[in-house]
């Protein structure tokens, strides 16, 4: 079907009418008019790079809401269950580790505790087995007598 | 930063740069790089003018003629012009759009 006026869309978008609808998308980004026209021109891939590092943040901050949110609804399904007399689990206690350094501290502060706990039912069962050692050994002593 | 060029001519500093605007304005000029080996004397006055028009607004286009006459090593700065052209039309092209091709060479 031939065209009847109007414009031709095939015709390719002159440079000036191109950056004439970039414009406000770069203005969307934070970029100022005369940043944008008048600028430096490595500027524009900067702002760009920015508003794919904002859209990442806002996308990883909405999947961790829904993660929390999903885990809440686990935690109190045992008390929406009907004739169920399950408590719900409470929420929990502290946020997600998000950061590196922050997990590997968490990691390491709970096998120190660990560790600790070991010690410390070794140290009852040292003490245990060494107190019944000697009351042996005080048996022993009495019965060679 | 983006490139420029600076010089003195006739006791003046000149600072030669291209933005989105005039790299825009150059194209409706009639300026079309991939013709400047193809129509250099159509294109190099319109490539020379605009590079001034940020920095130098008062300056004619004969005047930009008659300091591009003057230059010296007149390949190497029309390259460097060309450079800071494409430089500011690619601006709005994400380097990242392009991970992935297919990497080719010249035989």
């Amino acid at each position: 079907m031939g065209r009847v006026g109007g414009t031709n869309a095939a015709l390719p978008l002159s440079l000036m009418s191109a950056f004439e609808l970039a414009c406000p998308q770069y203005m969307a980004m934070g970029m100022t008019y005369e940043q944008f026209w008048d600028g430096d021109v490595s500027a524009h891939r900067m702002f760009a790079k920015a508003e794919k590092l904002r859209l990442n943040r806002a996308n990883h901050l909405a999947w961790l809401q829904g993660m929390y949110v999903y885990e809440a609804l686990l935690d109190v399904t045992p008390y929406l269950k009907a004739f169920s007399k399950g408590k719900p689990n409470p929420y929990a206690k502290e946020p997600y580790d998000i950061f590196e350094d922050e997990a590997k501290k968490r990691r390491e502060r709970e096998e120190r505790e660990r560790y600790e706990h070991m010690r410390e039912k070794i140290a009852v069962f040292a003490k245990a087995f060494n107190e019944k050692r000697k009351e042996n050994e005080m048996k022993g002593v009495k019965e060679d007598a | 930063m983006s490139k420029q060029i600076s010089f003195e001519y006739e006791k003046k500093n000149y600072t030669l740069e291209y933005t989105v605007r005039t790299a825009a304005q150059a194209n409706e000029d009639g300026f079309i790089l991939e013709q400047l080996g193809e129509k250099p004397a159509a294109m190099i006055p319109k490539l020379v003018y605009w590079s001034f028009t940020k920095h130098q607004k008062w300056v004619t286009r004969k005047q930009a003629k008659e300091i591009y006459s003057w230059i010296k090593d007149k390949n190497g700065f029309i390259t460097a012009l060309a450079e800071m052209y494409a430089e500011a039309v690619n601006a709005l092209i994400d380097d990242e759009d392009s991970e992935g091709n297919a990497n080719w060479t010249m035989s």
